[in-house]
């Protein structure tokens, strides 16, 4: 679920108040957007991988809210990590030519063939 | 194990049962698992912020439900260009069935992605093309009672229908968890048999009968509704519910096992058998095999 908005890193942009598709943040003017209905978060992390500032942080438990806090997220580097794996920069799509699945495909099926 | 990795998962579910279940994923190599990373970030993400090494580490596993609860049902399209049965109304997503895509297993990721992608750019395109031609009309704008159930919980007296005082009106959270209760048990979902597909159908007919009645719901056009996020979630969870009578309502007359529909009273795969099954209606389901001629589900 949804657990951080940084309000050091947030600039107020709202992209992640758009693209959630269930409606968990409420605009404040001029302020942080706010987690109004954490409940309804589906942990889709599309807030997360939007946000042009690595500003949010999403817990992967999918089912209640977890004890996490800024500094501990900031602390162990977690702002934007999914995005760097995913090889998204600056709340833009990317990474899709690092993607080896194709490759890992053909040692799977090479490794069936050896019987191994 | 067979190509889609089918044996797993039964083998998974019937650990499940038994007790808790670990895996780890020592056995891949290190290029291996270096592509692993590369090609599947969603994967790792999970591990990495609970602090799990997935190639070292144990994790407890689960399953989560697919099949007729998310990837292969939904409305069935009827034309090329995601058209529905109700004219002007076009489906995409998970939302839209892909049966002809994936038959009687969910798709996974790739699949899945592509129908989205496809189906979305169809449905998108068709629907302008409708929205050039003609104004929408007075229903396309406001929405309007699904038959009888009404667009939001009851608060005063309107429940008389069912006879229960307005306190037992059940909110969206508690037809979401009595749905849950119903739906994700491995014991009466990933195995599905007669007896356990009748209980639940059972339950899942009371839930529905407990639901707020609009007195003037089945008057089309009875007054103009506003959405609200309260209506919206209500709907929402009404929706699941229909869904869920949906789809166990097909089970109960898939007398075979395919894909990932396991009945352990009929396990084999039976070529005679329907290919697709049809479900509709509300207060009323009925089935079909064919999509033309349909009958009263029991």
């Amino acid at each position: 679920m949804i657990e951080i908005v940084s309000p050091s890193r947030c600039t107020a942009c709202n992209i992640c108040v758009r693209v959630c598709p269930s409606n968990v943040f409420d605009i404040a003017p001029g302020a942080p957007p706010i987690i109004a209905r954490q409940d309804d978060c589906q942990t889709c992390f599309m807030c997360e991988i939007y946000c042009p500032h690595d500003a949010l942080y999403v817990a992967p438990n999918a089912e209640g809210p977890v004890a996490i806090t800024e500094e501990e997220v900031e602390r162990r580097g977690l702002f934007g990590s999914y995005a760097r794996a995913l090889g998204w920069k600056d709340g833009r799509m990317g990474g899709t030519r690092e993607d080896t699945t194709w490759e890992l495909r053909a040692t799977l099926d090479n490794r069936k063939k050896s019987g191994s | 194990m067979d190509e889609l990795g089918e044996d797993r998962q039964v083998a998974i579910a019937a650990a499940i049962l038994k007790g808790p279940v670990f895996a780890r994923l020592d056995k891949a190599s290190t290029n291996e698992r270096e592509m692993l990373r590369r090609g599947q970030p969603n994967c790792f993400l999970p591990y990495d912020r609970q602090s799990i090494d997935p190639f070292r580490d144990k994790f407890e596993l689960t399953l989560r439900c697919e099949g007729t609860v998310r990837g292969v049902g939904g409305i069935r399209i009827s034309g090329s260009r995601c058209e529905t049965d109700i004219a002007g109304l076009y489906a995409a997503g998970d939302v839209a069935s892909r049966q002809d895509l994936m038959g009687a297993i969910s798709g996974g990721g790739g699949p899945n992605a592509s129908w989205a992608i496809a189906s979305g750019i169809m449905s998108g395109n068709a629907a302008s093309d409708d929205a050039k031609r003609k104004r929408p009309t007075r229903d396309a704008r406001s929405p309007s009672p699904l038959r009888s159930i009404a667009m939001r919980p009851s608060r005063q007296g309107s429940d008389q229908a069912s006879g229960k005082s307005p306190s037992s009106s059940p909110t969206p959270a508690e037809i979401v968890a009595a749905v849950r209760t119903h739906m994700l048990p491995l014991e009466t979902n990933f195995y599905r048999s007669a007896d356990s597909l009748a209980a639940t159908r059972a339950s899942l007919a009371d839930l529905w009968s407990g639901l707020p009645r609009d007195e003037n719901g089945s008057e089309r056009g009875s007054g103009r509704l506003p959405v609200t996020p309260e209506t919206v979630k209500h709907r929402e969870a009404v929706a699941m519910l229909a869904c869920a009578r949906w789809a166990i309502s097909s089970a109960i007359v898939r007398r075979d096992s395919r894909g990932m529909h396991r009945r352990t009273d009929f396990p084999e795969f039976r070529k005679d058998a329907p290919t697709r099954i049809y479900s509709r209606g509300l207060d009323t389901i009925e089935v079909s095999d064919n999509g033309e001629e349909w009958s009263a589900a029991r």
